[in-house]
């Protein structure tokens, strides 16, 4: 630890490089990280909502708070997860703490959900029907999240350097993953014949750990509900042992890495 | 490793190998499905290696390609652990052991500097403080808030060496990057690296080139096979260094084709664009021959004689073969192909070539004569390759096939045994009346 606090400067540059790296020569640049959402949002509004009739109000806004979930979990760990290999060039050449890799790019992606965070908050408060109060918790549920991300990330980059297989996983597994997620429904605006299979909605809401993660954020900000002791149990417990098992795997897969790069 | 002084390096028995995997199994899939993992020969690196080295000393390391020289540079940074043995390093170490690694090239110059120097550990603050010092130095003032990419070689070259070298280390390690940039530019680090010395650091300088050791460093270190053969005053370190590549190069078979000199071999001077390469052509032996034996060094002034033997797969009917010599940097001393340059009949002996390379497993011996060797004390490296005559196609791509020493009594400098010699000419006008 006393190494990750001495590299604080080669974290804030890598940071900045990465966001900036994004999109560096597009003419909307930043605009495009809300702009993808936002398009996003436009298509699955006309499914769900027009064509399949869903029954959640506000249902763009919605999705928009969902995808937040989404982007801060599954863009963190997937963009995590080929960072070392990108960055090879620094670290076969230069000896710092490697997690600083993989936690900037985490970081930035951060950045980027942070900024949809600031488009949805004013918009929840002004169209949202529940308490408002439940904003309060929105930080704490982020922080957990971001800590099952942190992770998941740091075990998935360190494995890939040693099997690269693992990035073309996670790409293969994005959509799926995605549809499996309550990003643009919840279990209870499912139509009636869900009903009869409970037992499926319950693996899919705890076999999914970016489930929980993705509800409580909803709960909090979009619906104004306080989220169930369940949910809340879960995302911290997950966040706590993803964390553990990331430090300390990635601390172990350090080592050899230089060689296999 | 808290009771180290800065500037202080320590190893303890250590030992580092590499698995030279035949075929890397990087996936999941093969290794799952694959019981054992792909078969690999086990390369021992450094083999229970113990240095010590002070505070303020400057120590050169050298050795030939895959001696073990990299490895220990590296592990002394600490970007790769021993498998034996300890590492101990004393205050802040700054390897360069790349110029420009991590540099981004669609980020200018100015940004590259903060991240570089971020990379060594250098905060913002510090430096903004040194920016026109490493800009003035890199002498890139009109072009620093250009995009990386666009800078030449050289401008990248120039830009990294200012960035790493105001980082002001206890420890600072240098693998090979002085043998960059242009002849200007090379003194200038070497001025940089002298302040740096003067300034108390602890330099360790890993080179194949013995010369510039002796020039900067005060305790070299010659490694071979992965442990320490020499280790004392620099002066000597260029005749031990020579002798270790003689009797290398008079063992010849094992060197030809060996792992290490897959490792790090130099690039050869073809133009790999356009040209397709083929392994019709193989080598089978090559050596050095003096007074009508093989031998694995050369004198000044004496004949010298290079062999190589061909042999071919299938029928390569338009072989025309060249023969490089350079010196251990890389510098070319002379080149020649099998167009020209015959002691006898020219087309004769193209014809004789050819004859033999269009019958698969008929070798082929081709001898080129150097008369009176103009060449001083030194190391020399032979390449070969084998063309189309149309230089089409590749036959065997350009490779190292042995090196050998040269001995020279010469009392002069540099590459060139020129046999020079003086005299005092007689001034004009002033010199004694003259008849007439």
């Amino acid at each position: 630890m006393l190494g990750l606090s001495a590299s604080g400067p080669l974290y804030r540059n890598l940071v900045k490089r990465e966001v900036r790296q994004r999109y560096k020569g597009s003419f909307l640049g930043l605009g495009w990280t809300l702009l993808n959402p936002l398009i996003l949002v436009a298509a699955y509004s006309v499914v769900f909502k027009f064509l399949f009739g869903s029954p959640i109000a506000n249902y763009a806004l919605f999705m928009f708070v969902g995808l937040i979930g989404w982007t801060l979990f599954y863009g963190g760990i997937s963009e995590a997860a080929t960072s070392l290999v990108s960055n090879s060039s620094l670290v076969t050449k230069v000896r710092f703490p490697r997690e600083i890799i993989p936690l900037a790019t985490m970081t930035a992606n951060a950045v980027i959900s942070g900024a949809m965070l600031i488009i949805a908050i004013p918009l929840c408060l002004l169209l949202g029907t529940g308490s408002k109060i439940t904003l309060v918790a929105l930080p704490a549920f982020l922080l957990l999240t971001l800590g099952a991300t942190v992770g998941i990330g740091l075990i998935l980059s360190a494995v890939n350097v040693y099997f690269r297989d693992v990035a073309h996983i996670l790409a293969a597994i994005g959509t799926p993953l995605f549809f499996l997620t309550p990003i643009f429904y919840t279990y209870d605006s499912l139509p009636s014949a869900a009903s009869s299979h409970q037992v499926l909605i319950d693996i899919l809401h705890w076999g999914n750990p970016i489930s929980p993660y993705v509800i409580t954020i909803q709960d909090t900000l979009f619906f104004g509900r306080w989220p169930t002791l369940a949910d809340t149990l879960y995302c911290v417990i997950a966040a706590v042992v993803f964390l553990l098992i990331g430090f300390v795997s990635f601390r172990r897969m350090e080592r050899e890495m230089a060689v296999e790069l | 490793m808290a009771d180290l002084e800065p500037g202080q390096l320590r190893l303890d028995h250590v030992s580092r190998r590499f698995k030279i995997v035949h075929e890397r199994s990087a996936t999941l899939k093969e290794t799952v499905i694959r019981r054992r993992r792909a078969s690999y020969t086990e390369l021992w690196a450094l083999r229970d290696v113990s240095l010590s080295i002070e505070p303020g000393e400057s120590v050169g390391i050298v050795g030939r390609n895959g001696s073990g020289k990299s490895t220990l540079l590296k592990l002394l940074a600490g970007i790769i652990p021993p498998h034996t043995g300890t590492v101990a390093t004393g205050g802040t170490v700054a390897a360069m052991l790349e110029l420009g690694a991590g540099f981004h090239p669609d980020f200018s110059g100015r940004e590259n500097i903060f991240m570089n120097a971020a990379i060594h550990g250098v905060s913002e603050k510090a430096v903004a403080e040194r920016l026109d010092s490493i800009v003035d130095f890199a002498e890139l003032q009109d072009f620093i808030d250009m995009p990386v990419r666009t800078y030449s070689s050289g401008m990248t070259m120039r830009l990294a060496f200012a960035v790493s070298s105001h980082v002001n280390p206890d420890i600072l390690l240098l693998d090979e990057v002085l043998a960059v940039g242009d002849e200007a530019f090379q003194r200038k680090c070497m001025g940089r690296i002298y302040d740096f010395k003067r300034g108390g650091g602890t330099l360790v300088f890993v080179s194949h080139d013995p010369g510039t050791v002796e020039h900067v460093c005060d305790r070299a270190i010659l490694i071979d096979g992965g442990a320490v053969v020499f280790d004392g005053d620099p002066s000597e370190i260029i005749s031990r260094y020579h002798r270790l590549l003689a009797d290398e190069a008079s063992g010849l078979g094992a060197r030809v084709d060996g792992v290490e000199d897959y490792q790090e071999a130099p690039e050869t001077t073809y133009d790999p664009d356009a040209v397709l390469s083929t392994d019709i052509v193989n080598l089978v032996a090559a050596r050095l021959v003096r007074d009508g034996s093989p031998t694995g060094n050369a004198i000044c002034g004496a004949d010298v004689m290079i062999e190589v033997d061909l042999e071919s797969s299938t029928a390569a009917a338009d072989a025309v073969v060249g023969i490089s010599l350079a010196t251990e940097t890389g510098t070319a001393l002379y080149g020649i192909s099998t167009r020209h340059c015959w002691a006898a009949d020219e087309e004769a002996g193209q014809d004789a070539i050819r004859r033999a390379l269009s019958r698969p497993g008929t070798p082929v011996t081709v001898r080129l004569t150097v008369p009176a060797l103009p060449l001083q004390s030194g190391s020399v490296d032979v390449y070969v390759a084998v063309n189309s005559a149309d230089e089409t196609t590749q036959y065997m791509g350009g490779r190292r096939v042995l090196s050998f020493g040269v001995f020279s009594e010469e009392p002069s400098l540099g590459l060139v045994a020129m046999n020079a010699h003086w005299e005092v000419v007689p001034q004009r006008g002033s010199a004694a009346p003259r008849s007439g």
